[in-house]
């Protein structure tokens, strides 16, 4: 640190003076972007699309760049957001880009419609993406990372235990008048599964006791699907042992019952 | 990422105080997330490992390359530049440039080195870290938005430097010299090369070969060795000043900065980190005890399991960038020792070594190793210090290969220009010291 506290003094005190060599003359060329202009946003708000200022006039990528420019429009809070592309041709191609936001909106409500014990801050941080900026509270709705997230958090729930839960369309409802939307996420969880009995089959009785302690699960506690994993890894470990995995569903009894197969050495 | 939404989820969720024993920066109380990441991201750089390159006159004349580029640019900031002390050259979030001294080093002028920085400032402006942030989230989507910011990144350099008169023809050259081979986030090396190649047709402008061989004379050139290399049986960290012994009978393994050692089936593993990190990861090791010895503060304890970052975005933010930084595995055995050297000048430097046993293994092989820790000696130090770039002069027209023929170790200068540029009488050209 203290180097570099030095290093500024250097730099404060000693700036170097720069030699002149003047810009190039433009280079015209008819396949290079030579300006992009923009109406409706400033070219800070459209900077993938303003650096393409020099780059080649390549008409399928300007329309993908436009795209992520749209969907940046989008994490901001502007679902509505359109950009139009005109391009003419002046000194090179001049890419002059039209921004409609549409109105803006920001999540006022966010909630889930069920009464399952799933822990509440894990649900919200599971949807929640962009740094806390898109689905989340205070921040934008964007759909279509809502339907990813979701899918991911439906997963979470099969893997902590919850093995027929299902989560259905989100409701959004967008008050144009003051900019908010509330968001309501149905979920039917279904039973929580417990783990059942907990075996290890495929060696003498001495090493099939080790494998079943190393593993650390026990017939009760919720089905976690990561603990689950994780005892079979720290078996394989602390035995060096080849260790699989099979799991069997006793829907009557609303268990899971583990089974480890103990194979050679590693 | 300077939306209002942003704004409004961290503002809310209160930063910590301090990241890495600094406070913590303005951005992230201020809720600008991506100048929050960029603060995060330069602070690992700097108190994380051992990875700023100091040099403050290096520093400032590259920094005035990209204060040129940035009067051409769409950017109302000239980026900050940092120098970093391996090959690592991107930019990270926000306004700031860290350019690696391995990358400087295979440059051959100043137009090639405007060409590196004005790839990175391209990215800072066409927002490319808020793209891949925010943008597109799925790998395919996201894969491709990534190839094509690599893309335009070169062809906005290109016009980069024209703007600021450099030779544009410096962009291919700066291509070749840097690229290696082929990845999924770049558009193929071949492709990036010719593309820009043709936009720089055959425009000429300011080259400035001697300016920036100039500034690259007595540079430390590949590895950084004071951060771990093999002296005799230790293995020494001069910028530590330590050794450890590396018994016969064990296998010794010297990778990259830092050191694997083996005895059946115990297992060592030590690298150098920086001071704050090192206090950082000694203050959170479980059952800690803590001495005062000669070679330093020594801590030694179980490296603790990884908190959950939590839902506050700020805490997870920080959860990714600090996991970038060398760490224990969770339940190792670790020692950690922080030592602070005095310097010529007066003032003092510190860094921290940490030293990973694996768990597993046999506890006497352990408590040897750790007894195998000393001061390095002044041979061992002297042994230690890296190689430097030290200029020549040409005293007939030939190419570079062909002058290189005379420094002291011609294949390492091999490394650090075109073999085939044609050099003039009197002008200078890379050799290594030694």
């Amino acid at each position: 640190m203290q180097r570099l506290v030095l290093a500024a003094i250097v730099i404060i005190g000693c700036r170097p003076s720069e030699v002149a060599h003047p810009a190039l003359a433009a280079d015209c060329s008819p396949t290079r972007i030579g300006k992009v202009t923009v109406q409706g946003a400033t070219l800070s708000e459209i900077a993938p699309l303003a650096v393409l200022e020099g780059a080649f006039d390549d008409s399928d990528r300007t329309d993908r760049i436009a795209e992520v420019a749209t969907e940046l429009f989008h994490v901001r809070g502007y679902p509505r957001a359109r950009i139009d592309i005109s391009r003419h041709v002046a000194c090179g191609v001049e890419l002059e880009v039209a921004v409609d936001r549409g109105p803006r909106f920001e999540i006022t409500q966010l909630g889930f419609q069920t009464d399952d014990g799933f822990p509440e801050a894990e649900r919200v941080a599971a949807i929640e993406d962009a740094l806390g900026t898109v689905n989340a509270v205070g921040g934008a709705y964007v759909e279509d990372r809502m339907e990813r997230a979701l899918a991911a958090l439906t997963r979470r729930y099969h893997e902590s235990g919850w093995i027929d839960a299902s989560i259905g369309k989100p409701h959004a409802t967008y008050d144009e008048s003051d900019g908010s939307v509330a968001v309501v996420v149905p979920i039917r969880a279904g039973p929580r599964y417990r783990i059942g009995e907990v075996h290890a089959h495929g060696t003498d009785r001495e090493t099939r006791a080790e494998v079943v302690a190393a593993m650390g699960l026990r017939g009760g506690d919720w089905f976690d699907a990561a603990r689950v994993r994780s005892g079979i890894d720290r078996a394989r470990k602390r035995l060096d042992r080849r260790i699989e995995l099979r799991i069997e569903v006793a829907a009557d009894r609303r268990t899971i019952d583990v089974e480890a197969r103990v194979g050679g050495t590693r | 990422m300077k939306a209002v939404a942003a704004a409004a989820m961290l503002g809310a969720c209160g930063a910590p105080a301090s990241y890495l024993g600094a406070e913590t920066p303005a951005a992230c109380h201020s809720s600008d997330a991506e100048h929050c990441a960029s603060a995060l991201a330069e602070r690992d750089l700097v108190a994380g490992d051992l990875d700023i390159y100091a040099d403050a006159g290096l520093r400032l004349y590259v920094q005035s390359v990209a204060d040129r580029l940035a009067r051409g640019s769409h950017l109302t900031h000239s980026p900050r530049l940092v120098i970093s002390n391996h090959d690592s050259t991107y930019a990270p979030f926000g306004n700031a440039i860290v350019i690696g001294r391995v990358t400087i080093e295979k440059l051959g002028s100043e137009a090639e080195l405007a060409a590196v920085v004005a790839h990175e400032m391209a990215h800072i402006e066409g927002h490319h870290a808020s793209v891949s942030l925010f943008g597109p989230d799925t790998d395919k989507q996201w894969l491709a938005a990534r190839r094509d910011a690599e893309g335009i990144a070169d062809e906005r350099a290109v016009a980069l430097l024209e703007h600021s008169g450099y030779s544009p023809r410096a962009m291919p050259r700066a291509l070749m010299a840097e690229l290696d081979g082929d990845d999924d986030e770049h558009p193929p090396r071949a492709d990036r090369i010719a593309r820009v190649a043709t936009l720089a047709a055959d425009r000429l402008g300011f080259e400035g070969r001697e300016e920036l061989l100039h500034h690259l004379d007595r540079m430390v050139v590949g590895r950084d060795t004071r951060l771990g290399i093999q002296v005799g049986k230790a293995w020494v960290v001069a910028n530590l000043g330590i050794a450890l012994e590396l018994p016969p009978d064990d296998i010794s393994h010297v990778e990259g900065d830092g050191l694997v050692l083996r005895h059946e089936r115990a297992e060592l593993d030590a690298y150098a980190i920086g001071a704050p990190w090192a206090r950082e990861l000694a203050s959170h090791l479980e059952d800690a005890e803590t001495a005062e010895t000669a070679l330093g503060r020594v801590t030694i304890g179980v490296a603790p399991e990884r908190e959950e970052a939590g839902t506050d975005p700020l805490a997870r933010l920080e959860k990714v960038v600090r996991s970038t930084l060398p760490q224990p595995a969770p339940g190792m055995s670790v020692v950690i020792v922080e030592r602070c050297l005095g310097q010529l000048d007066g003032s003092s430097s510190c860094a921290g070594l940490v030293i990973e046993l694996a768990t597993h293994g046999d506890s006497v092989v352990n408590k040897r190793w750790i007894a195998g820790l000393r001061a390095a000696t002044r041979r061992e130090l002297a042994a230690a210090e890296p190689a430097r770039i030290e200029l020549a002069t040409a005293t007939r027209e030939a190419k570079f290969a062909t002058l290189a023929e005379a420094c002291p170790n011609p294949a390492a200068a091999l490394e650090l220009d075109d073999p085939d540029r044609l050099i003039l009488p009197g002008t200078p050209f890379k050799c290594t010291d030694r």
